[in-house]
């Protein structure tokens, strides 16, 4: 076989870090999720994982936080991609300090922005999903202003895209002042397998985007979808 | 003179959906009689914009016709000269985009130009995408890719303010080479992390060249080379990869370095 004067054997690659996809869930596991609402959502969460390691690109950009507001506020799993997040165990207590969890994972998300800079690490515009079946038990707070605040700030900087998803019994009303640019959504029954389908097809599709690309997402709401409309 | 090896190769990502290449570049040779200029466009069409593979062969081939026009002296352009050529090709786009009946944001891709002397060299882009330049003390960035925020948005001519990001970047001194080269290859000839040129990209590549007899004979090589499994299974994007070196004319003296 001829030599070819441009070898890559001969010709040295870059090592660059993928750009991630930063997917940030915020889960109410107040006690009015116990039962078969946590069970589901833990259902959902796993379906996620599996969907996006079997996804060659998806597996390698995507990372994954989980922080879970139910008595407390807690960061069960900071940013990792599919390939090395185990889905933590989740279990019910509390009320639903809706407004501190916001705020906590809003730092986590900004903290991981600031060292994928730091890195020279691209990344795509982060993904926020809360989801929760209730109210903010601390919408007098301080948290709560706050948090209203810097979802505000965010979509109107294009920072993220901050979804708000509410399961039967969720105070819709709290979710639209939450996040006001963009509407919330109901889930149907407890279809958390098709919401997390959904976020992982739509991430995928993300993940392989280039300048210049639309990525199209299939509306939550159409007749299929995993929100009622 | 200077020995130009330039090559475009479609991605597999577009070989899969159908959609055309839509790299493109083009190269000229100026002699002004007071120096001996290489001028390289080279385009990224946007990938939703269903006539970005026109605009980038537009984009190219006009913004080198408008810089010839103008018979340049590397060392006397200005930013505002650079700013005003790719005012004409936007110009040049709207007249296309009004042929094809079409909005001109279908015809958007970002746009990189050099004009490059043996002593010196002027880089201009508009988006993502970079030049890399070798001089006396190594190989090196010239320009850097604009991405924007995040890492599938960037900045296409047609963008609204395009104009306003433009970078524009000179440098004086001996210049032995350089590249240009576009989004697609920009992850593996660059180091993010550091901000420096990837060398064992762009070394073998310019000694390639530097070695050559007839470089013309380097450009299907090349191309095989952008469409061999190394690159593709890294990138799945159109990739377009221009080399340069200066060579001495036969007969001047000039030093032997081993």
């Amino acid at each position: 076989m001829e030599q070819t004067p441009f070898d890559p054997a001969k010709i040295g690659f870059a090592d660059n870090p993928e750009p991630r996809c930063a997917s940030l869930l915020i889960l109410d596991i107040s006690g009015s999720m116990s039962g078969e609402p946590i069970r589901a959502l833990q259902e959902g969460i796993t379906l996620y994982r599996d969907e996006l390691a079997a996804d060659t690109l998806a597996r390698k950009r995507v990372e994954v936080a989980i922080v879970t507001f139910g008595g407390s506020v807690d960061v069960v799993q900071n940013f990792a991609t599919a390939e090395s997040f185990t889905p933590p165990a989740l279990a019910t207590r509390g009320d639903t300090p809706m407004g501190e969890a916001v705020v906590i994972s809003l730092k986590l998300l900004e903290d991981r922005k600031a060292e994928y800079r730091q890195n020279g690490i691209q990344f795509y515009r982060p993904w926020v999903f809360l989801i929760t079946d209730g109210g903010p038990t601390d919408a007098t707070s301080q948290f709560w202003t706050d948090a209203k605040a810097k979802i505000l700030q965010g979509e109107e900087k294009k920072n993220f895209s901050f979804f708000t998803v509410g399961v039967v019994g969720a105070d819709m009303d709290r979710l639209t002042e939450l996040s006001p640019k963009r509407a919330p959504l109901m889930l149907k029954g407890l279809r958390f397998r098709d919401l997390f389908q959904w976020l992982s097809n739509s991430q995928q599709s993300v993940s392989q985007s280039l300048p210049g690309d639309q990525v199209q997402l299939t509306n939550p709401a159409a007749p299929n979808g995993w929100a009622q409309v | 003179m200077w020995r130009c090896v330039p090559a475009s190769v479609i991605g597999s990502s577009h070989e899969q959906n159908g959609t055309p290449c839509q790299d493109a570049c083009e190269y000229l040779r100026l002699n002004t009689g007071d120096e001996e200029l290489l001028l390289v466009a080279i385009a990224d069409g946007a990938g939703s914009a269903k006539l970005s593979h026109v605009g980038s062969t537009e984009a190219t081939r006009h913004l080198l016709s408008v810089v010839r026009q103008a018979q340049p002296k590397c060392k006397e352009v200005t930013q505002a000269q650079a700013r005003q050529w790719m005012q004409e090709v936007l110009t040049q786009l709207a007249s296309v985009a009004e042929r094809e009946g079409t909005p001109i944001s279908q015809l958007a891709c970002t746009l990189l130009l050099a004009i490059v002397s043996k002593d010196g060299a002027v880089f201009v882009q508009i988006g993502d995408g970079g030049w890399v330049v070798q001089m006396e003390d190594g190989i090196r960035p010239g320009t850097w890719p604009q991405n924007g925020e995040f890492a599938n948005i960037t900045t296409f001519i047609t963008t609204e303010a395009a104009l306003d990001t433009l970078q524009f970047v000179r440098l004086d001194g001996k210049v032995e080479g350089f590249a240009g080269f576009t989004d697609g290859l920009q992850t593996l000839a660059l180091n993010f992390g550091t901000r420096q040129a990837h060398v064992p990209f762009f070394q073998p590549m310019f000694d390639a060249v530097r070695a050559s007899g007839d470089e013309t004979e380097l450009i299907a090589p090349l191309q095989g080379f952008l469409a061999s499994g190394s690159v593709t299974s890294r990138t799945d994007d159109d990739k377009t990869l221009v080399l340069a070196c200066w060579r001495e004319p036969e007969g001047v003296p000039h030093e032997v370095v081993q």
